[in-house]
Formats: structure tokens, sequence, C-alpha cells
């Protein structure tokens, strides 16, 4: 192709090829591409065109999936509130629940404490019977009968134990409620719940 | 219209309103892309820079502090970052030349809803000086520069149209970008 360079339009320095070249390379990929200021006219025709970089069918494309990422963020924070209020309301029925479990009424250890003194007074008198007589089903009786008293022994200092705990907590303005249904709060044959 | 309308549009936002958050794009969008994005990395990767610039905003949003600026003063910078960042990415940048300003400056306080309207003020303003400096340049470096440029043909279809090798056509449009230049005056 010829080219008509006419006028002041003389051929070009090699300096001047390669300030062109850099001047096409940034319109081509963009940036700057070292062009200095031919780029920034570059640029600045470029925002005044009528042809504008996006258009309106990218720029609507663009405007939904950003409304739609703000939905998906506000579900999820919704989610996760929702979550944590229901754990919330798990952790506190917890608390509530499993302290009032741990104190058993007074009336409950007063009773269980009069059969723990009749089963020790039962088997002191087996083990006196036994020791007299001296046969082996006797003596396992006796140890059983003993075991079993240790047990209700242990179990009537552990709920001594809930029971000051549930007071402490009273003192503090926790209130320890009793549990309806709560199998501690029912009398049991034997002492054993 | 007043400062007062981009907090209430804030807050409709950060409460999960994502129509807020669209009206709030409709109204910034050009203006970002016109006067912020496009004189920093031109045409070509500015649809990817508007789009990091708002996915930015809206992770930043919640921790937001309402200064009674307005919303746009906030999104530009954002923009102008990624802007640079893009460019620096590409090590593309031109040490010779910072940051370049912003084709238009916004009034302090001026709300989002009026973005567009400021816009549409300034771009006559600028188009009608742009135009005004092509009229001084040869005519030849008018056309380069309006073909490429202005209505954004590929320099091979210009070149065609200017009846120049491809190659003749880059030194003829960087001698009008030069000449431009002289004639706009003040430094950009």
């Amino acid at each position: 192709m010829n080219d008509p360079f006419c006028g002041d339009e003389a051929p070009a320095s090699p300096e001047e090829r390669a300030e062109a070249e850099l001047l096409r390379d940034a319109l081509e990929t963009g940036g700057d591409a070292g062009g200095g200021s031919g780029v920034a006219t570059a640029r600045l025709l470029q925002a005044v065109s009528e042809t504008a970089p996006l258009g309106e069918v990218a720029a609507r494309r663009l405007r939904r999936d950003l409304v739609a990422e703000v939905g998906r963020r506000s579900r999820s924070a919704f989610v996760w509130a929702a979550l944590s209020a229901a754990a919330a309301v798990a952790l506190a029925a917890a608390l509530v629940f499993g302290r009032a479990r741990q104190a058993p009424a007074p009336a409950l250890l007063a009773a269980r404490e009069a059969e723990a003194r009749e089963a020790v007074a039962r088997a002191g008198a087996r083990s006196r019977v036994a020791q007299a007589g001296g046969d082996i089903s006797s003596i396992t009786l006796v140890a059983l009968s003993r075991t079993r008293t240790d047990e209700t022994f242990s179990t009537l200092d552990s709920e001594r134990l809930s029971r000051r705990f549930a007071q402490a907590l009273s003192g503090a303005g926790l209130e320890a409620r009793p549990f309806e249904g709560n199998p501690a709060t029912t009398p049991t044959p034997g002492g054993h719940s | 219209m007043d400062g007062d309308d981009d907090e209430r549009l804030l807050e409709r936002i950060r409460k999960g309103d994502a129509e807020s958050f669209g009206v709030l794009y409709d109204r910034t969008w050009r203006w970002l892309l016109s006067f912020v994005i496009v004189p920093r990395v031109g045409g070509r990767d500015a649809e990817d820079v508007l789009s990091e610039t708002y996915r930015t905003a809206l992770s930043r949003i919640g921790s937001y502090e309402w200064r009674g600026v307005g919303l746009l003063h906030w999104l530009s910078s954002i923009a102008r970052r990624k802007a640079l960042e893009r460019v620096r990415q590409g090590g593309r940048e031109d040490g010779r030349r910072g940051d370049p300003p912003d084709l238009a400056a916004l009034p302090d306080g001026a709300p989002s809803a009026e973005a567009e309207m400021i816009r549409l003020e300034a771009l006559r303003e600028l188009k009608g000086r742009v135009a005004a400096t092509l009229t001084a340049l040869p005519p030849r470096y008018a056309e380069a520069l309006r073909l490429r440029l202005l209505e954004g043909r590929e320099r091979a279809e210009c070149a065609a149209l200017l009846t120049v090798s491809p190659a003749t056509f880059d030194v003829v449009l960087h001698r009008a970008t030069k000449a431009f230049e002289k004639a706009w005056g003040t430094p950009r």
C-alpha cells in the first residue's frame, strides 16, 4: 500500500516508530505500555467517546449479578442469625434444666437419709448373724447389702453437694427451679433413682 | 435530594436490600467508567475493573463509616485503586507518569443521585473542548483520532480508511496525539 505522507508528515525516525508501537500496544492490550502522554490523550478521547467501553447489555448483566450477590449474602446472614439464636436458646435451656436436675427437694433428701439409716441397721444385724452362723450364703448377702448401703450414702453425699451448690446459686440471684417430671424429685423405693 | 439520601441508601443496603445496591450501581457506574476507570486503563479492561470495584465495595460496605461525603467519593477511591492495580498487574505502568487525575471532579458532598446529572454536564463541556481542539489540528490527524479513539474502530480499518499501512497509521496516530496534546494546552 502506498503511504501518502504529505505536508509536515515526514518519514518517522526509529525512536518515533518505537513510541508509535508503544501507543499501539497500549490501545490493543490496555494499560499504559510505557506510552507516556500519548496514551493519556488517547484515554481522554476514549473516555469522552460515544462508544462506551461497557455496553448497556453488559452493564445490565453486571447489575443483575451484583444484586443477586447481595441477595445471597443477605440470606446467608439471615440463616446464620437464625442458627445462632437457636443455639443460644438450646444452651439456655440446657443450663436451666440441667441445674434443676442437680437440685433435689429437701424433703426427698430427708426421706432417703432415713431409708439409708434403716439399711445400715439391717446390714449390721445381718453381719452379726453371719458372723455367728458362718455360712457362705449369709456372708455374701451381707457383702451385697453393704455395697448397696455404700452406694446409697454415696448418692446422698452427691445430692447434698448439689443442693448446697443450688443454694449458693440462689444466693447469687440465680434460682434453681425443680424440673417437673425429673426422676430425682420422685421418691423411689430403696433410695435409688 | 441531599446527602442524607446516600445515608438512607447505605442503611437499606446494610439491611440486605439487594435492590438498593442496584440503585447505587445505576447512579454511579457511568461516572466511574467515564471519569475514573477508562482514563487509567482504557476500554479493554474497563468492565473487569468496574466489576471488581463494586464487588470490593460490597464486601466492605458493612464496615464503611458514613461521614457525609457521599457514596460516589468512596466508590471512586476504590475504582482508582483497582484501576492502578490492573495497570501494575500487567507491568504496563509508565514510571514517568503518576496516577492521572479523574477527568472530572465531583463536588464535595454531592449525593450519588446527582452523579449522572453532573457527569452529563462535565461530559458536554469535555466534548466541546475536544471538538474545538480537533478543529485546530491538521485534518488527517483529527481524522485518525476520531476514527480510532472516538469511534473505536479497529486499527486495520482506520489504516484502510486513511489509505496507509497499519504501521504507518500507528505513526500518524502517535503524531496526532502529540499534536492534540499541544493544542489542548493545559497539562492533564
